[in-house]
């Protein structure tokens, strides 16, 4: 159609034509001038038919097609510059793609759930930035308070718990303990059966709710579940229903498959009344300043009436004293796993947001370049009757292709990265899983990007026609005098952008050498520790008698093991207060709190960990024997300053106020992380406590981490069928995860800082190339009066040097302002570091010098003889 | 060839391309002969104008157009629809009112 009605009015202008040359002849002019005289009196028949063209309905489709076509000819007949472009588009997308997925599916997606803008998270915390959970009571009396203005509901723990239905076959499930409001809080529907409500808090027989995903993995979406009984737990639960599809729980990144009575499944905690507190509240309110102001008033009389009395913890009391409640707007859920990572992956996403800009620039730039090179083309389509809207677009065009093929490039190369990333991010006892393929949200951000790069990256080129016009025909089209001031600027931006990206990536990794090198007080290396699930019957006597048997078995193997209470190397187990020091009672009030370890015998001997005097626990510290315990450096010093504390004795006033005798002192570790201070600690005995669950066996052995843990699942299926290892690690493993935040950024910060100079080193070169190639007769005359190689490599490096001066020059303070923006995620390294910014300023120096050197070099082998010829 | 010529006011040419098309069906050549010997060759009419004011009007409707062979070569043949009999009406009497007005301001204030 197109094409039939392009030779109709090409026909047309044509038969005009020739009637016109016809009638010339007729009066008497030669069949040449006869020609020439028509074509004058006709105009240009291109500008007419377009002229026409332009009348027809959405002949705009066709500009655009002939465009396209036009751009992909060119596009095809430089492929070098094509993928250059497109693979620095793509990075750059990619880079952010892959950021902006995993920060949206892991803290901005929001729940599906209606009006999710009226959720909130009640966030309690004291002025230390600690955030205490709430305990049922204090649930009880906020749902109350705060009921005139909305819902609060309360989730208690999520955890991987058993679940079958009777049979043999068992598996571990993701639940969730919630409160009776949960659903109708979030408005969620069921998609099946009914779901939890507030009757359910406290009925009989025990309720679940399944969420459709497993309900449809694991029943095939059979509604004659409901109804039936299964095992959760360890408990029976009647099945009641299959939430809605989609919606899998509060958390990103943990989707819950089972939802269960919060007051039934921790009914242990809810007895405990304010001793106890594992909630997180969220709100449904379309009032929240009221509601705020409800559940304040509410908390600070609980506080005054309830906490306050009972706390005699000077630490404790004060943190009481400062505790207020805010709410955090919650549209995405809680996100208590992932927030860890937010203030690291925002930097990132920054980071990522720069390194688009550099490869913007350099996709500009190359364009100019090549648009310098075809100024003569563009110059004869002016003149032939193109107007200068119509190159304007043809030069958007191509930026546009540039840019969309390589945001398709970027999104698939942004979903692989993502998925790389969450490898970065460190195992735990519940993996992290998100639904990572883009929705409509990346989708349309990275349409919004690839629009916007193709604007940034066609600017230049259509400023640079729209200046020159036609103009350029005047020039003989080769050797135009350019001023490439604007490229110059863009290359010198770039470098200043890379030196803040080499800056700070510089920091991070100064920063994580200094976490990861840093003395913890013991050596993680080749120890694995594996903890032991049993069945709710087992009593814990049983269970202790398990744990000191295999480590009887594993020492009879030839293996170092030992035990300690759970979580040694992740949260530092438990505290208490010291009452009593050498029979005098410290006086209340003060600050008198210690962790409390239980180790088993040869602990600090396998870990590592120094004796600084006296002894450590043997086998005969035993139930029944005298109760020793060890304590650390800083117990030493606090307790005991200037004095040796051992044969001292101390009291905690819990269980039968026996006094405990100090044998030994050790020095710090950093049991509660790396970023945390070392705090006064007592190491006890665990086969002195009272059927105290140990909880973790340790052990040393430089097996493969698999064959170990394949070895001890055998020796403990020997001692206990019913046992069963619930997880394993290795302590190098655990003491890398408190720093995989800093790890994360460090090594994303390193990979961009790197792309980014090397995309700023492509720019440079290509800036300079460009000029020395327009130079070569300069080059030439210089050389043939004499100038020396050397001259003239010196007359090329000295443009890059003054680019790289200014990139450095701006670079530096705007490195020392990114630095002060990342303050805070740095520990113990300043962020105005001189050696960091210095040695990013030599290494861009460095790597500019080499992007310089090649077309010096060039430029140096040039032919004077032949260089002047090409004049 | 010393007649002295005028530019063509803005949009005459639509309402002189419908009058010499009411006459028989012609091509785009003919027309602008046609327009140059009747105005005595003080009308010349610009092709750069003359097509695409003969694709507009075929694209409102008031000219049809058909591909007739003249002198061994294809040639567009263009004639007024009834819509563009009556643009043509309604037109030359605006013209001939706008003419007499202007005509008439001429003479009495002379």
């Amino acid at each position: 159609m197109w094409q039939r009605r392009e030779r109709e009015l090409e026909k047309e202008l044509r038969f005009h034509l020739e009637n016109q040359v016809e009638e010339n002849l007729r009066a008497g002019m030669t069949p040449e001038e006869a020609r020439r005289q028509a074509i004058l009196a006709f105009g240009s028949p291109a500008a007419i038919g377009e002229e026409c063209r332009e009348l027809r309905t959405l002949h705009w489709l066709g500009t655009i097609a002939g465009d396209l076509r036009y751009a992909l000819r060119s596009f095809c007949a430089s492929p070098l510059f094509a993928c250059t472009a497109v693979t620095s588009i793509a990075l750059g997308i990619g880079a952010n793609a892959a950021i902006f997925t995993l920060l949206h599916a892991a803290l901005w997606k929001p729940l599906p759930v209606p009006q999710p803008t009226e959720l909130f998270d009640a966030v309690r915390s004291d002025s230390t930035g600690e955030e205490p959970s709430y305990s049922w009571r204090l649930y009880e009396e906020l749902r109350e308070a705060v009921a005139p203005y909305g819902r609060l509901f309360a989730r208690g723990s999520a955890g991987l718990r058993r679940f079958s239905t009777g049979g043999a076959e068992q598996e571990r499930v993701i639940g969730e303990a919630v409160s009776g409001d949960y659903f109708s809080a979030l408005e969620i529907q069921p998609f099946a059966g009914r779901l939890i409500d507030r009757r359910d808090e406290d009925a009989r027989q025990p309720v679940a709710v399944l969420s459709h995903a497993f309900w449809t993995r694991r029943f095939h979406a059979d509604p004659s579940v409901f109804g039936r009984i299964v095992q959760y737990n360890e408990m029976p639960f009647r099945i009641i229903g299959a939430a809605q599809a989609g919606f899998d729980g509060i958390d990103a990144g943990v989707p819950t498959e089972v939802w269960v009575p919060v007051k039934v499944v921790d009914s242990r905690f809810v007895a405990d009344g304010i001793h106890s507190s594992w909630l997180a509240l969220m709100l449904r309110t379309k009032h929240a300043p009221a509601g705020q102001a409800a559940i304040e008033g509410r908390f600070a009389r609980h506080v005054a009436e309830e906490l306050l009395p009972h706390a005699t913890v000077q630490r404790y009391r004060e943190s009481l004293k400062s505790q207020s409640i805010r709410l955090r707007p919650a549209a995405s859920g809680l996100g208590s796993r992932t927030r860890t990572y937010e203030r690291a992956l925002l930097v990132v996403m920054a980071i990522v947001g720069v390194v688009l800009a550099i490869s913007c620039a350099n996709v500009a730039n190359l364009l100019l370049a090549r648009n310098l090179s075809r100024r003569h083309e563009l110059a004869i389509r002016a003149a032939l009757g193109a107007g200068r809207g119509r190159l304007a677009s043809q030069l958007l065009t191509e930026s546009l292709i540039l840019a969309l093929a390589g945001s398709a490039t970027g999104l698939a190369i942004g979903e692989a990265g993502c998925r790389w990333l969450l490898h970065l991010l460190p195992s735990s006892r519940l993996p992290l899983n998100f639904d990572l393929s883009p929705d409509a949200t990346v989708l349309t951000l990275t349409a919004l990007a690839a629009l916007i790069t193709a604007l940034a990256c066609g600017a230049g080129p259509v400023l640079q026609m729209w200046r020159s016009g036609a103009d350029g025909l005047r020039h003989d089209g080769k050797r135009v005098t350019e001023r490439s001031f604007g490229r110059k600027l863009l290359v010198a931006g770039q470098l200043a952008l890379s030196l803040v990206l080499v800056a700070g990536a510089g920091l991070f990794l100064k920063n994580l050498h200094g976490l990861a090198t840093a003395d913890l007080g013991f050596r993680p290396e080749h120890v694995m520790a594996f903890e032991f699930g049993f069945p709710r019957a087992a009593s814990t006597g049983h269970q202790a008698q398990v744990h000191e048997e295999m480590f009887e078995r594993l020492a009879g193997r030839g293996f170092q093991a030992t035990y300690a209470s759970p979580g040694v190397y992740e949260d530092g187990g438990w505290s208490r207060t010291l009452s009593v020091v050498d029979g005098k009672r410290l006086p209340p009030g003060e600050d008198t709190e210690a962790q409390m370890l239980a180790v088993g015998p040869a602990f600090f001997e396998m870990l590592g960990i120094q004796v600084l005097a006296g002894r450590t626990f043997d086998l005969h510290d035993r139930q029944g024997s005298a109760l020793v315990s060890v304590v650390n450096e800083t117990f030493a010093r606090k307790f005991f300053p200037g004095i040796s504390p051992v044969g001292h004795r101390v009291g905690t006033g819990q269980g039968k106020g026996s006094m405990v005798e100090i044998i030994g002192v050790v020095r710090d570790v950093k049991h509660m992380g790396v970023k945390k201070r070392a705090w006064p600690a007592m190491y006890w005995p665990a086969l002195q406590m009272d059927g105290f669950d140990l909880g973790t066996l340790l052990v040393r052995a430089r097996l493969p981490q698999a064959d170990l843990a394949r070895l001890v699942r055998a020796e403990l299926q020997n001692v206990d069928s019913s046992a069963q290892v619930a997880y394993t690690t290795t302590l190098e493993s655990a003491v890398d995860s408190m720093i995989s935040s800093e790890r994360l950024i460090a090594f994303l910060s390193t990979a961009f800082g790197g792309l980014a100079i090397l995309l700023a080193a492509i720019g440079l070169y290509g800036v300079v190339a460009y000029g020395m190639s327009r130079r070569t007769g300069e080059i030439g005359i210089r050389m043939a009066l004499g100038a020396r190689p050397a001259d003239i490599q010196w007359l090329a490096l000295s443009e890059s040097l003054r680019l790289v001066a200014v990139g450095v020059l701006a670079g530096v303070p705007a490195a020392l302002a990114g630095g002060r923006l990342v303050h805070g995620l740095l520990f113990g390294t300043s962020s105005a570091d001189p050696w960091v910014l210095g040695t990013a300023a030599v290494v861009m120096v460095a790597v500019t010098f080499l992007a310089g050197w090649l077309p010096a070099a060039r430029a140096a082998g040039i032919d004077p003889s032949s260089a002047l010829r090409q004049e | 060839m010393g007649t002295q010529k005028s530019e063509l006011l803005q949009g005459t040419l639509d309402l002189l391309v419908l009058k010499i098309v009411a006459l028989s069906p012609i091509h785009g050549y003919a027309i602008a002969q046609r327009i140059n010997q009747i105005s005595r060759e003080v009308l010349q009419v610009q092709q750069g104008s003359l097509y695409p004011a003969l694709h507009r009007l075929e694209k409102r409707g008031l000219l049809k157009a058909e591909w007739r062979e003249t002198g061994g070569r294809d040639a567009k043949y263009y004639s007024l629809t009834r819509a563009g009999r009556r643009e043509l009406n309604a037109e030359q009497a605006n013209w001939n009112r706008l003419a007499g007005a202007v005509a008439l301001i001429l003479r009495t204030a002379e």
